[in-house]
Formats: structure tokens, C-alpha cells, sequence
């Protein structure tokens, strides 16, 4: 499934990386200049990833996105926690390797050239976190955001953010601490 | 704290320099107190060391004055009073007055420590000691009927002379030293280098006391100097060695009319022919001998100012050459080194697929040529920054010579402290992990090796005992050695004490070499403190130190003779961060352990492999050995069938494992990586190294898995033990 059809296209050039909190609900609201002239209104959009997991459309908020990458040679770690797949080097700095599927509760399945490592910042270490493919920047305003219904949430609501809504699309926004939370 | 704003930071960062200064002068003032100590012990007197001291107070008092550190201030002012009486005699250097003067070392340590954390400790310390150093200056009252009417010495002369001079004056003459008057003539424009030429011959013949400008012989691009010259040597031999033709050396005659002079009150005009007091007007006046060179003399016969540096003993020296910095921001830069050769990695791409394309023919081969180039100087540039992060071992080394001083006088044993090879350079993040392990070694040696002077002359060693401290470099290792001349440590004694505690069992204790009997005292809880006093060996956390050692990727090793000494050998990685490591695979995964905790590897050979209560064993020299496979250990599946195997055999002393690998790739120096914040307390993991091509490889920790199949093995045994 791909998202729906009626988002701006084009990605917007990245934000600067957020220095604060990671996962938390809304990274720095972005102020773009009214469209019309008469339109008084600002519009607050705020800047998401978005990515695939199963069928379903994901999103993080952008600024806590490091870097994408494809999937480099994993190496196993014994006695991790059962989400960590292994580790990975990105630059020369070790990274702990999280997967997003069984963190989320879906059957796994074998990485494909779609399969994507979003790096995430968690205090200052590096994570990366396994997602089947990345699909692209999304700009909700705050109408467009929901807080996550209840049906969504039986084993990992925690783990929600909220949802966001764009004509026909929906994306499951990810609380990014929540995510990493006891890995 | 709000370090992020201008203000703030600029404090933060003037503060900063503050501290690095003054550590660096504290360090100084260490180092020089510590020689004198040692010239203090050979009865001997250095007044350039004694003022370099004095130097030190004063600028940190200039210092602290300067950013407002008031206890600083203060405790510099007053010892700067002390040693200024030491200095001019007034108070005698004893034992106790240097032991206080060390003593304010520690405190201005301790200051500098407290205003770093950012405590505002009011203590009475500052008062505490100068009542101390009162007391010691008082219970020394020095003699000051020293006269020197001994000498013809023109009044006029001593007028002039300053309180210092006049002190070092009356010490040297009450030496029985003799009295030189070198008469010079300088050029001006070479006085600088010419004097000082002078002074480094003369050095080596006595003490200069005063350089005072002569009355005649000045022109306007000469002057005349008198130089007082207190000497041991014979005027012959002195003559022989100062005399040029700038050069006059004439010899102050003494006077043998028995008239005791004392020495008279300074005249209110120097050098005024017409003041003399009782006692000089015999003498020829010190300034009017007339075969001093003699020059027609237009320029009045004021001191140039290019000697004021000479005769000013307070001038703030100039502390160092070098700059302090932030360890993190050289990690920082070495980052930025790290991403640099990643954009060069890139470029060579792109050269690759220009060059493959066959496009711009004569551009690709020079951006190949530009990317070469660059990788040098990055290389370069990264050898550079691993460079400055190196610092020579004498930092610490003066810290424990302070210690060494300090425990023997607190056990009352004379101790000889020889070091050597304090210029070796070791990555700074080593030397500050090392102080604290060298000094348990070290008060180990004082406390436990070292016996009393009585015992040892009773075992025919000399009185003194010695402690050598020793460090050089070996390949890509730093060695140090702490030796010492004590009783040395009674393995059978060990060996005892280690069954006693059910360290070891009987039966393995006898397999145990000399070697690994020794390394017994490295285990933990057998070498506490009053274990120690009861193994006439050492004592205070060996396991401690032993840990602290191999968290930095060294080992630490022991050899010991009874009666004879102990010597204790840690051999370090140069860098923190690069190790030796055997490289091997286990389950089709590459696994690194660090080389200095491996023994050997030998191939398993399947008549050697018992099982005993489900657990594999192999006999090894007679010794029955545990074997672990890591598969299992992980809960990895290993494949089956035939294939051979090895065995890396790990551990130290008593405590060793068989660690059963498919394949030994090799040896090599890797970098070790921290494991992120969820997987660094994994059980058995040091953590990771990156070995190019074939990915990252985890590197293990090995003492932990010894200990971890070690304490399975018991649990194992137990359990078939029941009934």
C-alpha cells in the first residue's frame, strides 16, 4: 500500500536535527508564510517521516531522524533484548540495531531491498531501527492529529503518539521514547 | 549552571585557565619541593631551588588575587612570608618545615579540587598549617651572630647588598668559603649572553652573591661589573678557570687583626667612602682596587636596566610552553577526522566511476592524484591529534614521589626512591587511570615489602630500602615496573591462605606453578588488608589494581623472591583505545578476545575430551581444564559434525577456561568500541571492534565468561554432589 494522493509532493528540504527530547509529540512547529495574500491565519504544519511496516503507514517526527540507511552487515548480540536484531556500524560509531516490526508486535519477515535503518538520536547514542521501506516527508497541521483511538492500542498503545489524517492517508505516529523505551 | 550563555562561558573559560595555570605552577612547586627535600637529606642547600619555590607562591598569590580566590590568596601570601625567612636564613629548612610546605601542596590541590566541583569549602586548613609552619619556624631559631669581620669587606658594599644577599653572604662565608671579586667588562650589546656565560662558569665553583656595577670603567656601550664570588676552591684554581681579558679575578683578602666585627648597620648613603663604620676602615675598600680595567668614564654609574632581571629574585618566571586542552575536544576532532575520510571515500568513488565511464580523461587521474593526497594528510593529520593526546608518566610519577615521602615518614622507614623513564609519553587518559593503581602498588611496597631498617641490616640488606619505579616502551606498549628490595611475598603462605578460603582446592593448588602461585594474590578477597598482614605480603586490593589495569587493556604481573624483593611488571597499550586481540570464529561468528588474557590455543584433540557430571573437560599438562563452547553458552545453535576445533585456553592462575573455537583467524591490534547504553551490561561483552570488510566483531570479556563457567561448574557439582 502506498500513501494517499493528495499530500504535498515534494519533500520539504530536512529541518535541522531537534536537539531536544526524542519522541516527543510535536518537534519545533514550523511557521510557513500564509499562502494568500488575506490569509491571516498561520498554518502550523509539523514535519513527520513516514515508513512501512506490514501494511501499515508509520511516522516519526522528522528532526529525530538522523540519517536513512540501507541495512549494512548486522552482527549478533547475545543476551540483548529480545527487539535488539544486533548491532551495526555506522562511521565507526556501534550502533544498537532495534526491530521495528517485532517492537510493534508484527511477524517478522526477511529484509528486501526496500528495507531501510532510520538512525535515531536517544541522548546523545545512536539506535537504529528497522522499518520494511520509507516512504516520505509528511506535513500535518495540528487539526490533522489525533490522539490515538483506543482499537489501535491493545498491546502497544504506549507506544502511539497519535494519528495523523490527510484526505484518504493515515500514518500511526510513533512515540519515539516510548519506542526505545527498555531497549 | 548556564555554561551556554556568553557570560557565563566566559567565565567558565577564564576559569578554566585559571585552573590549568595554577595546576601546572602547584605541579612545579611540587616538583621543587621534592628536590630539595632530596638536597635537604644530603645536607646540602640549594638557594636557586628555594627561591623557584618562592617564585611559585608568589605567582600563584598574583593568580589567585586575580580571580578572587581568597583562601588562595591567602595561604600564598603566608607562606610566601615562610619562605622568604627561609630564604634569608631566618628560619632553618628542617624535615618538618618541608613536610608542612608539602602538606600545602595537598591544600592548594585540594583548593583547586573544591573550586572545580564548584564546593565552597571554608576550612580552617589554610590557618591549621601556618600555625604548624609557625611552630616548626619557631622551634628553629637560627644563629644570627654570624659575622664577617672575617673579611675586608668594604661597608659600602654591604650597604648595598639586599637582605637575600647579605643572607647568602654570611651562609657561604660561614661555610669557610672564599671570597672572589671578579672584576668584567661587558659590551652592551652582548652583556646578555656574555654574563651569562660567566654565570654558567662560575656556577660550578661556588655562589654568586651580588653583581653590583662597577664605579669606573662604564662607557656608553661597555660597563664594568663587580662579581661576588663565594667559592670552596682555591684562588689558583679559580683565577685559572674565570680569568680572560674581560675577566679580572682577585681574591678579598681576609683580615687576621682579631677584631670581631659586627656587622655594622647599613650607612644611609651606600657606597659613601666617608660613613665607613668601625671595623672596614682598616680594610682597602672592596670598590677601589685600581687594577680593575679602567675606562673612561662618561656615563654615570647607575645600574643598567639590562641587569635588573639578574638582581630580581620575584620575577614572575614564565610558566610553560605548552597548552591544556579538553581531552573531549581532541575526541571531538578526531570525529571530524572520521568524517572527513568518509567525504574522502566518496570522492575516490566518484573517481572510480569517472575513470570507469571514461569520461574527462585528464580530469580523472588528477582527482585520483588530489584524493591520494588527502588521504595522507588525513592520516597525518589524525596521527597528529593521537599525538597530543600522549603525555610523558612523570605528571604521575611526581605525584607518588610526594606519596612515597609522605608513607615512609608515617611508618618511620627509610626508603630510597629511584625512578627512571619518566619521560615515557602514554595516552592521557591512561595516565590519569594509572595514578591510582601505581599508588596502591607503591604503599603495598612501603607497607608490606619494605621491612624496618633494624630488621633489615639484621638480614645483612643495606639500611635504606629502595623502590624503583621504571618505565619505557616496548613496540606498541608502555612497561612499568614498581620494584622493591623488601621481604618479598611467601607463596606458601599464599597458597594457604587462598585453600583456607576455598579459593582453590588442595588437589589444584599442587598443579599450580610458580607463576600462577603468585598470581594468587591477585585474587579478589584474598588480598585484603589484614589478609595482607597476616601473608607478610601485600595487601590492599591487588584485585582492585588488577582490575583497574585490564580495564585499560594492560596486565599486570608479579615475580617475588623471598627475602630478596617483589617486582610488579604492568605492561599497557600506548593508546586506550587499541589492543592486541586473537581474532577467532565460533558458530560461523568472528569473535575477538583480548590477547593479553589468552595463555595459548592448541588444537582439541578428541582422546583428551572427558565429560564429567555432563560437563566437557580435557587434562592439559596434568591439570584438569573446563572447556566452554560459546554456541552454548549463547544459546546459539553450533553445526554439527566433524571439523576440527581449538582450544583457547583463558584465564589466569587457578582459574582458567578452555574456550572451544572453530577457527583461530589471527592475531591483530584492534580498537575497542562501546557496546550502546542497552547491550554495555551484557554479561561476557567488552564490547565491539569494527574489522573492516567483514563487519563488526564483538570482543569479549573474557575474566567475566572465566568466572561465570567457573561458578556453572560449581552449581554443576553441587547439584551431583546431592544426594
Amino acid at each position: 500500500m502506498s500513501g494517499g494522493s493528495s499530500r504535498p509532493s515534494r519533500p520539504p528540504p530536512r529541518a535541522p536535527l531537534a536537539k531536544g527530547e526524542p519522541g516527543a509529540l510535536a518537534p519545533a512547529p514550523r511557521t510557513p508564510r500564509p499562502l494568500f495574500r488575506g490569509d491571516a491565519r498561520p498554518v502550523v504544519t509539523i514535519e513527520y517521516l513516514g515508513f512501512h511496516l506490514d501494511q501499515e503507514e508509520y511516522a516519526l517526527p522528522l528532526p529525530t531522524v538522523r540519517e536513512i540507511l540501507k541495512v549494512p552487515t548486522i552482527t549478533e548480540v547475545p543476551r540483548a533484548p529480545v527487539d535488539v536484531l544486533g548491532i551495526i556500524s555506522v562511521r565507526g560509531t556501534v550502533v544498537t540495531l532495534v526491530d521495528l516490526r517485532r517492537r510493534v508486535g508484527l511477524p517478522e519477515r526477511p529484509f528486501d531491498r526496500r528495507t531501510r535503518v532510520l538512525v535515531v538520536d536517544r541522548a546523545g547514542e545512536q539506535m537504529g531501527l528497522v522499518v520494511d521501506s520509507v516512504s516520505e516527508v509528511v506535513r500535518l497541521t495540528r487539526a490533522q492529529i489525533e490522539e490515538a483511538p483506543a482499537v489501535v492500542g491493545a498491546k502497544h498503545a504506549e507506544l502511539l503518539a497519535g494519528v495523523g489524517r490527510h484526505g484518504e492517508s493515515m500514518w500511526v505516529l510513533l512515540d519515539l521514547g516510548a519506542v526505545l523505551a527498555g531497549i | 549552571m548556564t555554561g551556554s550563555e556568553p557570560p557565563g562561558a566566559r567565565t567558565d573559560r577564564a576559569l578554566s585557565e585559571f585552573f590549568s595555570e595554577a595546576q601546572e605552577i602547584v605541579e612545579w612547586l611540587s616538583r621543587d619541593l621534592l628536590l630539595l627535600d632530596q638536597c635537604q637529606k644530603r645536607g646540602e642547600q640549594d638557594p636557586d631551588l628555594l627561591n623557584n619555590v618562592f617564585r611559585a607562591v608568589h605567582t600563584l598569590k598574583g593568580l589567585s588575587g586575580l580571580f578572587g580566590v581568597g583562601r588562595m590568596t591567602s595561604l600564598s601570601h603566608n607562606l610566601e612570608n615562610v619562605l622568604d625567612d627561609l630564604r634569608l636564613g631566618r628560619m632553618a629548612l628542617s624535615a618538618e618545615v618541608l613536610d608542612l610546605l608539602f602538606d600545602s601542596v595537598e591544600l592548594y590541590n585540594r583548593m583547586l579540587g573544591d573550586l572545580k566541583a564548584g564546593v565552597d569549602a571554608e576550612g580552617s586548613e589554610v590557618e591549621d598549617l601556618l600555625v604548624r609552619l609557625d611552630r616548626a619556624a619557631a622551634k628553629k631559631p637560627t644563629g644570627q651572630n654570624v659575622t664577617l669581620g672575617e673579611y675586608e669587606l668594604d661597608a659600602g658594599l654591604l650597604a648595598v647588598l639586599t637582605e637575600y644577599e647579605e643572607h647568602r653572604l654570611r651562609t657561604n662565608v660561614n661555610g669557610g668559603c672564599n671570597l672572589f671579586r671578579l672584576c668584567a667588562h661587558f659590551e652592551l650589546s652582548v652583556i646578555d649572553t656574555d654574563l651569562e656565560a660567566l654565570k654558567l662558569a662560575a656556577k660550578p665553583f661556588g655562589e654568586i652573591i651580588t653583581f653590583l656595577p662597577s664605579s669606573t670603567g662604564s662607557t656608553e656601550d661597555a660597563i664594568d661589573l663587580d662579581i661576588l664570588l663565594a667559592s670552596h676552591r682555591p684562588f689558583a684554581e679559580v683565577a685559572k678557570a674565570l680569568s680572560s681579558d674581560k675577566v679580572q679575578v682577585i681574591e678579598v683578602p681576609r683580615k687576621f687583626v682579631g677584631r670581631p666585627t659586627v656587622l655594622p648597620a647599613p650607612p644611609p648613603a651606600a657606597g659613601a667612602p666617608g660613613t665607613l663604620p668601625v671595623g672596614a676602615e682598616l680594610s682597602a675598600p672592596f670598590g677601589e682596587i685600581d687594577s680593575a680595567p679602567s675606562f673612561p668614564s662618561s656615563a654615570p654609574p647607575g645600574p643598567p636596566t639590562a641587569l635588573e632581571h639578574v638582581s630580581a629574585p620575584t620575577t614572575i618566571r614564565s610558566v610553560s610552553q605548552t597548552v591544556r586542552v579538553d581531552i573531549r575536544k581532541l575526541d571531538r576532532l578526531m570525529n571530524i577526522v572520521g568524517e572527513l575520510s568518509i567525504f574522502g571515500n566518496a570522492f575516490a568513488r566518484v573517481g572510480e566511476r569517472i575513470r570507469a565511464a571514461g569520461l574527462l580523461k585528464e580530469l580523472g587521474p588528477e582527482l585520483h592524484r588530489m584524493n591520494r593526497g588527502f588521504d595522507r594528510q588525513l592520516s597525518d593529520l589524525q596521527e597528529g591529534i593521537l599525538e597530543v593526546r600522549m603525555v610523558p608518566l612523570g605528571q604521575v610519577f611526581d605525584k607518588l614521589a610526594r606519596i612515597v615521602r609522605q608513607i615512609s615518614r608515617e611508618e618511620a622507614k627509610e626508603i630510597r626512591f629511584v625512578v627512571s623513564g619518566s619521560d615515557t609519553e602514554v595516552d592521557k587518559l591512561i595516565v590519569e587511570e594509572l595514578s591510582d593503581p601505581l599508588m596502591h602498588l607503591i604503599r603495598n611496597a612501603i607497607d608490606h615489602g619494605i621491612e624496618h631498617s633494624a630488621e633489615r641490616q639484621a638480614a645483612g640488606k643495606p639500611a635504606v630500602g629502595t623502590i624503583a619505579l621504571n618505565a619505557y616502551q616496548k613496540g606498541s606498549h608502555v612497561v612499568l615496573e614498581v620494584e622493591d628490595d623488601g621481604r618479598g611475598i611467601d607463596e606458601e603462605e599464599l597458597l594457604r591462605t587462598a585453600i583456607d578460603r576455598g579459593f582453590i582446592t588442595v588437589e589444584s593448588g599442587r598443579e599450580l606453578s610458580r607463576r600462577d602461585l603468585l598470581g594468587l594474590v591477585f585474587l579478589p578477597g584474598l588480598s585484603t588488608k589484614r589478609t595482607a598482614d597476616e601473608l607478610s605480603g601485600r595487601g590492599v586490593g591487588m584485585d582492585v589494581v588488577k582490575t583497574n589495569i585490564s580495564r585499560l587493556g594492560g596486565v599486570i604481573d608479579v615475580q617475588s623472591e623471598v627475602g630478596i624483593g617483589t617486582k610488579l611488571t604492568i605492561t599497557l597499550p600506548i593508546t586506550l583505545a587499541i589492543i592486541s586481540a586473537l581474532v577467532v570464529e565460533v558458530a560461523d561468528r568472528t569473535f575477538a578476545l583480548a590477547l593479553s588474557t589468552v595463555q595459548e590455543a592448541l588444537p582439541l584433540r578428541a582422546d583428551q575430551l572427558r565429560t564429567i557430571e555432563g560437563r566437557e573437560v580435557i587434562s592439559l599438562r596434568g591439570a584438569t581444564l573446563p572447556l566452554c563452547r560459546l554456541g552454548q553458552l549463547f544459546g546459539w545453535e553450533e553445526q554439527a559434525g566433524p571439523r576440527t576445533e581449538y582450544i583457547v585456553v583463558a584465564g589466569m592462575a587457578g582459574r582458567r577456561v578452555g574456550f572451544v573455537v572453530d577457527r583461530l583467524i589471527g592475531q591483530q591490534d584492534i580498537v575497542i568500541k562501546a557496546l550502546g547504553r542497552s547491550l554495555s551490561a551484557i554479561r561476557g561483552l567488552a564490547g565491539a571492534t569494527d574489522l573492516g570488510a567483514d563487519g563488526l566483531a564483538l570482543v569479549l570479556d573474557v575474566p567475566s565468561l572465566v568466572e561465570e563457567v567457573l561458578a556453572l561448574e560449581l552449581r554443576t557439582s553441587e547439584i551431583g554432589a546431592r544426594p
